[in-house]
């Protein structure tokens, strides 16, 4: 005998429509998905727009760039290859590192990368217990790295850097710098395991 | 997207900041500016509108495409009927459509006018002894005269009022009905066929789910549920999809939603031809349950 699969009409979980299901609605044109999406993942991409151009101005624009960008091309977004954090997350700081990449005022920027951006002090979160949740344990994960793979991934990702870049401003040569990356990176992903 | 992008975010996540309050309305304010609400992306079909007489021409044609893959015997459900049977069914529906665009004369039960399926009952009975190929062939020569007459109709001409069992409507409205029909039975008749069913385009799917939209406050007048002045909005998803904000009684207006159901496009389209039930369609609602099952039952209103 056939089974009849029954999936009965439900109520949205109480942590609201998941991240796909979101998605699927901005892309019929659901405002409110819009909206749901930008208070979940705003003060993610703003934070990082901020962090990597040192920047509110440049934030700001970019935070919107980030958000009309997924209003107006929901079907880049691809669940089965990562999360919607990882996709805005990955759209954000690429038009960051290339806000950076335009600013002509080098020479303030590379004073920036080699203060704050290493700082895990500096990290500032949200209000919202379960973001801070994340946070403290994203910063035990990240203070747990040995230095000089910290640095480098803080480096290259809140600072923008190329792999030379990071060598240069390390003063390592390039091949180092990557390898403290990878395995910077590789620790992380073990710690954050399970992490949503 | 890889496992770094997702290590990374985390990172981000740890260095949010919340944005000020004025850029919310700055984004929402762009994203319109770049795609109404409500208006689907292009490879949903938004943007594009179907033409009810060209939808109704080219679904009848894919049925009888179809007819020609089977031999006449096979059980279709959710009836029981034989493919023979269907074909005498559809022939019975298509004459009485006929009459009612005063195309010839063809005689009813007008007590039974108001039951689709009633309706045709009888000529479901005399089919399960004819020949397939030879009903097949009376059906098509049926189907391509209701076809030609509204293909060679104008926009005006498709706006007259036509009554069609319970609807007192524009012709334009019974054809979508009418491609809703016939695309049910293309759905059942392949799954008797165990072949997939042509695929429905989105434009077509658009003009469908708007039609199964705009009825459910009569369908939740025949179904004698009374929603009184609340509204529910409907976001179908995936191809021929839609956002709509949609009072619950006849001729009231819009307030704010009471509801929000979110579904599938062709799932809804399953629904409101009755192959889906309220209860069984994957849905999420915002609001009242209580109320999102009301709608959906006024939703399951077209006949097939």
């Amino acid at each position: 005998m056939a089974m009849t699969m029954v999936r009965p009409v439900k109520a949205v979980s109480p942590t609201g429509p998941t991240d796909e299901s979101l998605v699927a609605r901005i892309a019929v044109g659901d405002e409110r998905a819009l909206q749901i999406v930008y208070g979940r993942y705003s003060p993610m991409v703003y934070g990082l727009a901020r962090r990597v151009t040192a920047s509110t101005a440049h934030a700001e624009e970019i935070t919107q760039e980030v958000f009309v960008y997924l209003w107006q091309n929901p079907d880049r977004f691809d669940a089965e290859r990562g999360t919607l954090r990882a996709f805005l997350g990955a759209l954000a700081h690429r038009r960051s590192v290339d806000e950076v990449r335009r600013n002509t005022r080098r020479a303030a920027r590379e004073e920036r990368v080699g203060g704050d951006v290493t700082n895990l002090d500096s990290f500032q979160v949200g209000d919202e217990i379960e973001r801070s949740q994340t946070a403290e344990r994203v910063r035990a994960a990240v203070a747990s790295l040995p230095e000089q793979q910290r640095e480098a991934v803080l480096l290259a990702y809140f600072g923008g850097l190329t792999f030379r870049q990071v060598a240069e401003h390390l003063a390592i040569p390039e091949g180092t710098a990557k390898s403290r990356l990878r395995l910077g990176l590789g620790k992380l992903a073990v710690l954050l395991e399970g992490l949503t | 997207m890889n496992n770094d992008d997702e290590v990374f975010a985390l990172l981000a996540s740890a260095a949010a900041v919340v944005p000020p309050d004025s850029l919310r309305a700055k984004v929402l304010d762009a994203a319109a500016d770049v795609r109404r609400a409500g208006e689907a992306i292009e490879s949903l079909g938004g943007g594009q509108s179907a033409h009810a007489a060209d939808a109704y021409v080219r679904t009848v044609a894919e049925f009888s495409a179809l007819l020609d893959a089977a031999r006449g015997d096979e059980i279709i459900e959710p009836y029981g009927w034989t493919a023979v049977q269907l074909v005498g069914h559809l022939l019975d529906v298509d004459r009485y459509f006929g009459r009612q665009l005063r195309l010839w004369e063809h005689a009813i039960d007008e007590s039974l006018e108001d039951d689709h399926l009633a309706m045709t009952q009888a000529a479901v009975q005399a089919a399960a002894g004819a020949d397939y190929a030879e009903l097949v062939t009376r059906w098509r020569a049926v189907a391509d005269q209701l076809g030609a007459h509204i293909g060679s109709l104008d926009a005006e001409q498709l706006r007259d009022r036509i009554k069609f069992h319970l609807l007192d409507t524009r012709l334009s409205t019974v054809l979508v009905v009418r491609v809703f029909e016939v695309w049910t039975h293309i759905e059942d008749l392949s799954r008797a066929l165990r072949r997939p069913p042509p695929g429905l385009d989105a434009a077509r799917l658009h003009l469908m789910t708007a039609t199964a939209v705009a009825a459910i406050p009569l369908g939740m007048l025949l179904a004698a549920i009374d929603a009184g002045q609340q509204t529910a909005r409907l976001v179908l998803t995936g191809p021929g999809g839609g956002v709509w904000t949609q009072p619950l009684r006849l001729g009231s207006q819009a307030t704010d939603p009471a509801v929000t159901i979110v579904a599938d496009a062709l799932e809804f389209c399953r629904l409101a031809a009755q192959r889906t039930r309220p209860d069984e369609l994957d849905a999420e609602v915002e609001g009242s349950i209580d109320l999102a099952i009301d709608v959906l039952r006024g939703a399951s209103v077209f006949a097939a």
